[in-house]
């Protein structure tokens, strides 16, 4: 593991409740893993379902994990970050409450302060979601 | 690769499309020489990047950084010339 749940905040502009994310367990230059247990608190569950919004929000917040750490030592750090736009997305289906989902997401370009992010939820072996986002990064 | 610039700009117009889910726009409706950001065909920053990975991705040319993209992102006509200058050193 690389950053630990109670280290995660240093990481992410996000606060509790909107930390969609608990650990960072891999990341090179352009491919970050993060994993994230859904607890009975999560504001996004609906019958006990996490509904997509939060998986599409949990591939932005691995992202900018993933990023944060990779160029920590950087003269450039991030500071904050927006959702430009998602792409191609697909969902096979939905984790439910008490499991744990991993995500990879990969940088498939960067261009300044611009990424486009390809991400894939999945619980155990099976893929979740599948999705390209557009993020920009401010510093 | 073809280079001729009539079928580049046919080409980026139809990518443009496809990569930004432009809808009820043809590429008919994108003038050569129009402005892509805010007036024109109305594109923000963020859809820069989409234009960076088009150049990239069909074309094999590289936008180093903004100074470079700010000039070559301006209208179809200036990606066309940009694309023609790279490929055809």
């Amino acid at each position: 593991m690389i950053i630990e749940k109670k280290h995660i905040g240093r990481y992410i502009p996000q606060r509790d409740p909107f930390i969609m994310v608990d650990e960072l367990i891999q990341a090179n230059d352009i491919r970050f893993v993060t994993k994230f247990y859904i607890d009975e608190k999560n504001l996004f569950l609906d019958h006990q379902e996490l509904r997509e919004f939060a998986l599409i929000e949990n591939i932005c917040q691995s992202s900018a994990a993933g990023l944060s750490y990779t160029r920590r030592n950087s003269h450039k750090r991030f500071k904050d970050g927006f959702l430009g736009g998602i792409k191609n997305l697909k969902l096979n289906c939905l984790p439910r409450m008490g499991e744990t989902i991993t995500t990879e997401v990969e940088i498939i370009h960067e261009f300044e302060n611009m990424f486009l992010i390809s991400g894939s939820v999945y619980q155990g072996e099976e893929l979740l979601l599948t999705c390209e986002v557009k993020l920009a990064a401010t510093y | 690769m073809n280079l001729d610039p009539e079928v580049l700009r046919r080409e980026i117009k139809e990518y443009i499309i496809e990569e930004l889910n432009l809808e009820d726009i043809t590429p008919d409706d994108i003038e050569n020489d129009a402005p892509l950001f805010v007036e024109g065909l109305g594109l923000d920053s963020i859809d820069a990047l989409e234009l960076v990975v088009i150049m990239e991705r069909y074309y094999g040319v590289k936008i180093p950084n903004e100074e470079v993209g700010r000039k070559v992102l301006q209208s179809i006509n200036t990606m066309v010339d940009y694309i023609i200058e790279e490929k055809g050193q």
